[in-house]
């Protein structure tokens, strides 16, 4: 349709020089008012455990490694807000002090995966079609490992442990990311304003790095913030199913891991973990849709 | 038939509109969209409402069929529809109208019909919506619909899906959903919008015929020379207001009100070539840097020589896109190049642009060599063009036919693929080609401006950045004087200043093609290619951007090499033409010579097919002639 | 593995046919499957094959046990593991063709007889999963979409809820309400469909957001174009627009999903299969990884893979007819 509710459009009558429309308010104000109630809190949350895994000692009220079983199986009350474990642990303790190493492993294997994935799909994107056509096929063959399977299959090479589980995620989800990546490249290389600029008289390296590459990243920022929360949750399923970080240590999966065998006495210490993953998961998310929302007006 | 609502006593009026006002509630607040807009039709009339966009057209048409977005708010001293109060219509009333006693056709026909449902389905919808049962009734009813649309073949027709059907009879399709149930009133919101000349031209005669069956029809248009074939009656609207309405005649051939005037006067035509389209005053260029340049004077600004540009088609066989193509351009002239789709003016631009490499042929600038001079390379274009499709299906494209309208451009999917990889092309270009590298010295002496500006900035850049990027480009002037430089450049096209700091997709399309403009002016170019610059632009903004373009080329000297669909922007920009056919060279000569005495059948048909107002103007015009505030009679 | 990942599935078109005949396009896509089920199974060999540790020790017991010389021999040449690394692969693969997945090296039993009662297990759990995931996200869709902005932010926040919850969280959450509390399904087992209910949902829950996502983005996209309007300006109503034009185009991102989404179930189901104490595909893979048994875990990615290949055709198969537009070309005329 063509109604247009832009007062710029309209603005523009005969005059010549057009006179600009309202004058635009001021980044920050803008800011507030475009960004939903539900971004804040997202964001609110997101910075709580930023905090929380930078300096869990603003949060921490117990040793969240210290055993104390005549005070087991504690029900949440005040003191022991998410109750207590099996051994007599804090669990808020415990899941705070789980943040740090949570939140690290999601945005390692993020980081891994978009590594790999910018290797590859931007290489893809703008080298001829013999390159490009064997990196599709490469990533289309890892394709057929799906979910959780190129993870385990890292795991199977270099065993278990925490940084394993990080380069799993990562290498899990680097087909993904190659992929959309390719596909954006290719958008920008076919975007008329990098012929113009060959019109312009830019050679073509100026152009792959003045142009192509920085308008390819661009979107980054905003695939690391919604790549964190699904990396967070794959990273502890495998911490869940023993084979990332190991029980002792303070994991959000490693610790669900563990109270899944104490569901019928005391629920708590499974639950509150695979609340702060979902959280931690749900706010990146959200916050990352956000940014990609307004990314993509700007385009 | 009988039914409760929609029953009209013949000879009644079909509506009766008065002060009719549709606001929106929007987060910004409550925008009206149309005021106090009065209207009435009488069966077997025509009423056009004409307007740009953003006059409130549209929402007033689809007002008439209850189909505003959930955020409208109508309000109306009376708003009878097919004698119907439609202010309190159900929404079960409204369905019942709708499709039997309403048809609504919309604009291209490739988004408005299902693209995943064949025509046929389509058709049968609206007579299963209305309660028809007998299969073979209906199906009976679909295929006399579409004969009556003009399509032949119906059968086959009727099974295919709009995206398998030419742009004309996806339109006649589109027209046959929306008549099938025979309605007494017809709304066509911008139903030739997008068509060729000569297939509009088809269109409309259709429109004309569901008129002189006695249906009343709304016409929708920002065309006025559209328009004045179709109408009875005009009805001219700006900023959500009727301005003037009367005898299309009365309007067209005496128009009372200043922006009909303005409307009038800004199509380019026959008769208004070489004067001023707008009332907007010209632009003076104060100071002119020099460039040192082997562009040569004399030498033609641009010749090309035999082109020839061959692509594979998905089936094997070879497609010419141009065939043989030569013009010249003679230096500080204008060559228009005008074709429908398809006949391959916009593969042909690119090769004069060094964008893509011909099969065949040269292109010279300025005297010297600048495209070709090789024998075709065999297999060269194929890889690229194969390249090209698989691309186009990997950036998710080959999907989205809901854009694929976008592509009817000739050599549409040849853009896929940028001119980035193409560099490659030129490289196997042959041994005496000439090549990029080459090439990069000379290209600020050839510049260009397309019909989408937007797509042309880098999207990081804001206004100024991107006429600064221009100036670094082609190294113009010191680094620390490009600011003042740029904002020299906005003046130059009539830009004020504080758009400096503003991103391009905050502006208007008229300011859009204008930083385009000033970008192109940066380099300081002997010649700038315009593909279709005005195509997307209302028409009183292509008539400032039109002048603009020949006040600039008067000042500066400049050498155009002028793309377009539209006779009438050519005949009025051109000094001598170029008619394409199938990337064929069907007529070339002076405009005048072109536009008055074509020689071939095919130019003769274009132009036939051409609304043209102007002529159907009566003689009478008041003292104050329209143009009299153009004193621009011969300047050019 | 990232919604990032899954983005990009739904907006990667599937390749469209320009030439040949129906024929040749379905030859040349099982050739394609072929090939990549057999680079599937090539890299997974020798990615796993050369990876540092003899698998000997695997096969004798794990790194405790001391055998003697002449055990270690018998045994290397009992398993073929005394041949060059190119020649176990070349009979592996032959072995393959014939359907001999080989011997498990922990089991010492042919591989099949270990896997061969998991596959239908897990085949049930991520089929209903799947059955679960579309229900729920075409629930979402219709109801939610375009009715206000209350219904549609609800739809659109329960949506991104579920894409984040981890899947053994749902599961262990459903245990203990729907089990443990309430008594309605039952805590373990393979028992019968009951048994299959909670582990399906807590797979289908997290893919249902996902599911939904796309689907209701382009169930709005399709609700804004203009072939909406000109049905509604025949006479139909808001329903049945939302049905018969706006829901097709709305699925087709959600096939291509699907697509990925059952292979990936297959492999998730380890999680459902871990918290409900069901066999299935999943825990013999993470069993057989842990305990170094290649043969085992070549067997098994062999077979996910070959299930996300074959699911790959189905699904390209249901997006033509869902989509018949093979040929776009239509548009250029």
């Amino acid at each position: 349709m063509s109604l247009t509710l832009d007062p710029t459009t309209t603005a523009e009558g005969g005059s010549a020089a057009p006179s600009s429309p309202a004058p635009a308010p001021s980044r920050a104000g803008r800011l507030v008012r475009n960004t939903p109630i539900g971004v804040w809190i997202a964001a609110a949350l997101l910075a709580f455990l930023v905090l929380a895994a930078i300096a869990p000692s603003v949060f921490l009220r117990q040793d969240p490694f210290e055993i104390d079983p005549a005070n087991a199986f504690q029900s949440p009350d005040g003191l022991h807000l998410f109750g207590t474990d099996q051994n007599g642990r804090d669990v808020f303790s415990r899941v705070i002090a789980g943040t740090g190493q949570s939140l690290l492993l999601g945005l390692a294997a993020t980081a891994i995966g978009l590594i790999l994935g910018c290797a590859l799909g931007i290489t893809a994107g703008v080298s001829g079609r013999w390159l490009d056509s064997a990196i599709c096929r490469f990533v289309e063959i890892l394709f057929a490992f799906p979910g959780l399977l190129l993870a385990l299959i890292v795991i199977a090479v270099s065993g278990t442990g925490v940084v394993t589980a990080a380069i799993a995620v990562g290498v899990g989800s680097a087909p993904g990311y190659a992929r959309m990546l390719r596909t954006q490249t290719l958008q920008v290389v076919a975007a008329p304003y990098v012929e113009t600029a060959l019109a312009l008289g830019r050679s073509t390296s100026h152009i792959l790095w003045h142009t192509i590459v920085p308008n390819v990243a661009r979107p980054l920022f905003v695939l690391v913030t919604l790549g964190i929360g699904q990396a967070i949750v794959w990273a502890s399923s495998l911490s869940f199913l023993g084979l990332g970080a190991q029980p002792p240590a303070a994991e959000w999966g490693a610790m669900l891991a563990d109270g899944r065998n104490y569901l019928q006495v005391a629920w708590w210490i499974a639950a509150f973990p695979g609340i702060f993953i979902t959280l931690a998961a749900l706010t990146t998310t959200v916050v990352g849709h956000h940014l990609q929302r307004r990314l993509e007006a700007e385009v | 038939m009988t039914n409760t609502t929609g029953t009209n006593p013949v000879q009644q009026p079909l509506l009766a509109i008065d002060n009719l006002n549709v606001s929106f509630s929007t987060p910004r607040g409550v925008v009206d969209v149309v005021r106090d807009v009065s209207l009435a039709l009488a069966p077997g009339k025509a009423l056009a409402l004409v307007g740009e966009s953003g006059s409130g057209k549209t929402v007033t048409a689809r007002t008439l069929v209850g189909l505003n977005a959930s955020n409208a708010r109508v309000s109306a001293g009376r708003l009878d529809v097919l004698g119907n109060d439609a202010t309190r219509l159900s929404e079960r009333q409204w369905r019942r109208l709708r499709g039997k006693d309403i048809g609504y056709v919309l604009q291209d026909a490739l988004v408005s019909l299902d693209p995943l449902r064949t025509v046929g389905q389509e058709i049968d919808e609206a007579l299963r919506a209305h309660g028809i049962r007998g299969r073979a009734e209906r199906q009976e009813r679909v295929y006399a619909a579409l004969r009556d649309a003009g399509i032949p073949d119906p059968e086959v027709r009727a099974r295919q899906r709009s995206g398998e059907l030419s742009g004309g009879l996806r339109q006649r399709a589109l027209i046959a959903q929306a008549t099938v149930l025979d309605p007494q009133l017809v709304i066509a919101d911008e139903p030739t919008t997008a068509l060729d000349a000569t297939v509009q031209a088809q269109i409309l005669e259709l429109l004309a015929g569901l008129k002189e069956q006695g249906r009343g029809l709304i016409f929708i248009s920002h065309d006025l020379a559209v328009v004045s074939h179709l109408a009875d009656e005009i009805a001219v609207m700006q900023h959500g207001r009727i301005v003037e309405s009367g005898r299309a005649d009365e309007v067209l051939g005496n128009p009372r009100h200043e922006y009909t005037r303005q409307l009038i006067d800004a199509v380019p035509s026959a008769a208004g070539k070489g004067t001023r389209l707008s009332a907007v005053p010209r632009v003076s260029v104060t100071s002119r840097p020099t460039r040192l340049s082997a562009f040569s004077e004399d030498a033609p600004a641009l010749a090309a020589r035999n082109l020839v540009k061959t692509y594979a088609s998905p089936d094997g066989t070879r497609r010419t896109v141009v065939d043989d193509v030569s013009f010249t351009l003679a230096a500080g002239k204008t060559l228009g190049i005008v074709g429908e789709s398809g006949s391959g003016k916009s593969t042909t631009a690119r090769i004069a642009l060094g964008l893509t490499e011909p099969d065949a042929g040269t292109v010279t600038l300025g005297g010297l060599p600048w495209v070709g001079g090789a024998a075709p390379a065999a297999g060269r274009s194929e890889g690229e063009r194969s390249g090209g499709e698989r691309y186009g299906a990997g950036t998710g494209t080959s999907r989205a036919a809901l854009t694929e309208a976008d592509s009817t451009e000739d050599g549409g999917s040849d853009r896929g693929r940028s001119g980035f990889r193409r560099r490659g092309a030129t490289r196997t270009g042959g041994p005496t080609a000439v090549t990029e590298d080459l090439r990069r010295p000379h290209r600020p002496d050839i510049q260009l401006v397309n019909q989408d500006p937007l797509s042309s900035f880098d999207p990081r850049f804001s206004v100024g950045r991107v006429i600064t990027d221009a100036l670094d480009a082609g190294s113009v002037g010191a680094p620390g004087e490009r600011r003042d430089r740029a904002a020299e450049l906005l003046g130059q096209v009539g830009l004020p200043l504080d758009l400096l700091e503003r991103r391009p997709l905050t502006l208007s399309g008229g300011q859009r093609q204008r930083v385009a403009i000033a970008r192109a002016l940066a380099l300081q170019p002997r010649v700038l290619l315009l593909d279709e610059p005005v195509s997307a632009l209302d028409v009183s903004i292509q008539a400032q951007v039109l002048d603009l373009l020949a006040d600039l080329q008067e000042q500066l000297g400049l050498s155009y090499l002028f793309i377009s669909h539209d006779l009438g922007v050519i005949h009025h920009v051109s000094d001598d033409v170029l008619v394409l056919k199938d990337g064929r060279v069907i007529e070339s000569g002076s405009a005048e010579a072109i536009f008055t005495a074509p020689t071939t059948g095919y130019t003769r048909a274009l132009l036939d097919a051409v609304p043209d107002m102007p002529e159907r103007r009566p003689a009478v015009v008041p003292g104050a002639t329209p143009s009299a505030h153009n004193p621009a009679g011969a300047d050019r | 593995m990232s919604t990032s990942s899954l983005d990009s599935l739904s907006a990667a078109p599937r390749t469209t046919a320009t030439a040949g005949t129906a024929g040749k396009v379905i030859a040349k896509r099982a050739a394609g499957s072929l090939f990549v089920l057999w680079a599937a199974v090539t890299l997974t060999f020798f990615v796993l094959r050369l990876t540092p540790g003899d698998p000997i020790t695997a096969i004798l017991g794990g790194a405790g046990s001391s055998p003697s010389p002449e055990t270690v021999a018998a045994v290397r040449a009992e398993y073929g593991l005394d041949q060059p690394v190119l020649v176990q692969y070349l009979s592996y693969l032959g072995n393959l063709l014939t359907g001999d997945f080989g011997v498990s090296y922990i089991f010492k039993v042919p591989v099949l007889e270990i896997i061969g009662p998991q596959i239908l297990p897990t085949l049930q759990l991520a089929g209903l999963a799947l059955v679960f995931a579309w229900v729920i996200a075409l629930a979402f869709t219709l109801l939610t979409v375009g009715r206000g902005r209350v219904l549609d932010g609800a739809g659109r926040a329960v949506e991104v809820f579920f894409a984040s919850l981890p899947q053994f969280w749902v599961g262990i959450m459903l245990a203990v309400v729907f089990a443990v509390t309430l008594g309605w399904f039952p805590v373990a087992g393979n028992d019968g469909f009951r048994s299959l209910v909670l582990p399906a949902l807590s797979l289908a829950v997290p893919l249902a957001g996902f599911i939904a996502q796309v689907t209701r983005s382009s169930f709005e996209d399709a609700l804004a174009q203009p072939f909406v309007l000109s049905a509604r300006a025949r006479g139909l109503s808001d329903t049945a627009v939302r049905i018969t034009h706006a829901l097709r185009h709305a699925i087709l991102p959600g096939l291509t999903l699907s697509a990925w989404a059952v292979g990936s179930l297959v492999s998730s189901a380890v999680v459902a299969e871990v918290i409900f104490a069901r066999p299935g595909l999943g825990r013999s893979l993470v069993d057989a990884i842990v305990n170094r048994d290649l043969p085992i875990t070549l067997a098994v990615v062999f077979l996910i893979a070959a299930v996300y290949i074959l699911v790959n055709l189905v699904v390209d198969v249901l997006y033509r007819v869902v989509d018949p537009r093979t040929n776009p070309k239509g548009s250029a005329a």
